[in-house]
């Protein structure tokens, strides 16, 4: 078995075993990494066409779980991430035809708050969490 | 052979047990391949919601896909133009500084023993009203040794010529200079006075023996191929707009092809955009020949701007099938809500999606993404490391 068959068969076994929960913030996650990596080197621009192509895959996905209401997601919140999908399309498009790091700062921030509100916090990522705090401040020394 | 009797009640627990292995396995299975539903028989209702839901996501990515493929051929090229322009400017930069170390031009004639002597009575050969020309930057000027003409005297008809300068001095020989480094170009016109002086035409021959100006044709030659080896490489998904024999790109938004863009392929190598080499030409050894190449860059760089302008104007089609994309999403409950997603500008979207993360966690929201959606995701963004 392959180095590349291994990490694949602990990949899967590892998907099988997260929660949905688990899942989400993963692939939120994901898309944010790959983002940021095309971000710091555009000239790799396969790269950062798939990073774009990704986070569009992520939320297109989106738009075709709420565009079908089932009613688990209040209408509000609903049309919030619709309309921040279209402009996810948009963005990527703008991004595509024009290979600049900047257009992809807005699609990091968004999949950054859409994920962190998923996972219940209420802070922004621009506000100092109490765990950012340097911990051997507090020690004696 | 004795029969084993079951209470009623143990019968139950059987059964009771039984159903608990099967909805294990179920929830076993379904763990496994990452899908609520399995079979129409598991919620007939439920899955066919569920298909009817990925018809529609693969309907969404089916539009967005060939917009981002053709979007991402287009970017890339543009990418590609970037760096070539980027080239462009670097190779115009080496021809300037190649400008700064030109070499003058030297005609160096034979060595006259009394400067102030007359010509026509000291130099073998000469009569008064001979008289030879000269050819420099475009405009011919004769020189005539006239009655009573000195070396010295006609040393200063030669540098009244604009650019030319003429010295001569006693036991050394008459040299004309032109520190543009452009040739001089000498031919005899009434009688050989050229000859009898010793003069002859000079293209450049000083010049091209200068090692910064060898060093910059070599760099300048470097660079070009760079353009070459850049529009080879610059194929999106096997689509080369830009190569010596380009691609061009047809996308079809429909299945009858009734609406589809052609983008049409530009060459945009060297021999594409006429930036010739200079080594073997030696064509920095004269001003003029540096400046030509200067004028080849400017109009490369014209036509580079032009190449990317005509690939991009496919994007305001894309912009218009991505407003196919929202007409679907829309269309699904209109007046229920109002999409304006596309109109937000990036400074709105961020306040959006920061209102959007206290809306997801007052509600207390964990998931907005069905599991089939995830399993794909995962098996997408972590399968090829």
């Amino acid at each position: 078995m392959t180095y590349i068959q291994a990490l694949r068969s602990y990949q899967r076994a590892q998907q099988s075993a997260m929660s949905p929960r688990i899942m989400e913030k993963t692939v939120f996650a994901r898309a944010v990494s790959l983002l940021m990596q095309a971000a710091d080197n555009v000239d790799d621009y396969q790269a950062y066409a798939a990073a774009l192509k990704f986070n569009q895959r992520l939320w297109t996905y989106i738009q075709s779980s709420l565009s079908e209401n089932s009613g688990e997601v209040p209408g509000g919140i609903r049309t919030s991430l619709l309309n921040l999908s279209l402009f996810i399309d948009q963005q990527t498009l703008r991004a595509l035809a024009d290979p600049e790091a900047h257009h992809l700062d807005a699609l990091i921030h968004i999949n950054r708050e859409i994920s962190r509100g998923l996972a219940g916090e209420s802070t922004s990522r621009n506000e100092p969490l109490i765990d950012a705090l340097p911990v051997h401040g507090f020690l004696p020394s | 052979m004795a029969e084993i009797a079951i209470r009623s009640q143990a019968t139950s627990a059987l059964f009771a047990l039984a159903q608990a292995q099967k909805t294990l396995k179920l929830s076993a299975e379904r763990s496994s391949t990452g899908l609520r539903i399995l079979s129409p028989s598991d919620d007939a209702v439920a899955f066919f919601s569920a298909s009817e839901l990925s018809a529609r996501a693969t309907r969404l990515l089916s539009i967005k896909d060939k917009i981002t493929e053709a979007a991402a051929i287009t970017g890339g090229t543009v990418n590609s133009l970037n760096s070539i322009i980027n080239l462009v400017n670097q190779l115009k930069a080496k021809a300037q500084s190649a400008l700064a170390s030109t070499v003058s031009t030297t005609v160096v004639g034979d060595v006259v023993t009394t400067a102030s002597a007359d010509i026509t009575t000291t130099l073998a050969g000469a009569v008064d009203g001979d008289s030879f020309d000269i050819t420099y930057s475009g405009t011919t000027t004769t020189i005539t040794n006239n009655a009573a003409e000195t070396f010295t005297s006609l040393a200063a008809q030669i540098t009244a010529i604009s650019g030319l300068s003429a010295t001569v001095s006693d036991g050394n020989a008459l040299t004309i200079t032109a520190d543009d480094g452009s040739d001089v170009t000498i031919t005899n016109n009434v009688n050989a006075l050229a000859t009898d002086l010793g003069l002859s035409t000079s293209t450049n021959g000083t010049n091209a023996s200068s090692t910064a100006i060898e060093t910059a044709e070599t760099a300048y030659d470097v660079l070009r191929t760079a353009i070459n080896t850049l529009s080879g490489d610059a194929g999106v998904h096997g689509v080369n707009l830009i190569s010596v024999n380009p691609d061009s790109l047809t996308v079809s938004f429909n299945e009858d092809g009734s609406t589809a863009i052609t983008v049409a392929g530009i060459v945009s190598d060297t021999n594409g955009l006429s930036i010739t080499a200079v080594d073997s030409a030696n064509s920095f050894s004269t001003q003029a020949g540096i400046t030509a190449a200067i004028v080849e860059l400017d109009a490369a760089l014209v036509t580079l701007q032009e190449t990317k302008a005509s690939i991009t104007a496919s994007d305001a089609v894309f912009d218009s099938r991505l407003s196919f994309t929202q007409s679907l999403i829309g269309l699904l409950d209109e007046g229920a809500f109002k999409l304006v997603g596309a109109d937000l500008d990036a400074e709105a979207a961020l306040a959006l999606a920061t209102q959007t993360r206290l809306d997801l966690t007052l509600s207390g929201i964990g998931l907005i993404l069905k599991d089939s959606a995830l399993t794909s995701l995962l098996s997408i963004g972590f399968g090829a490391p």
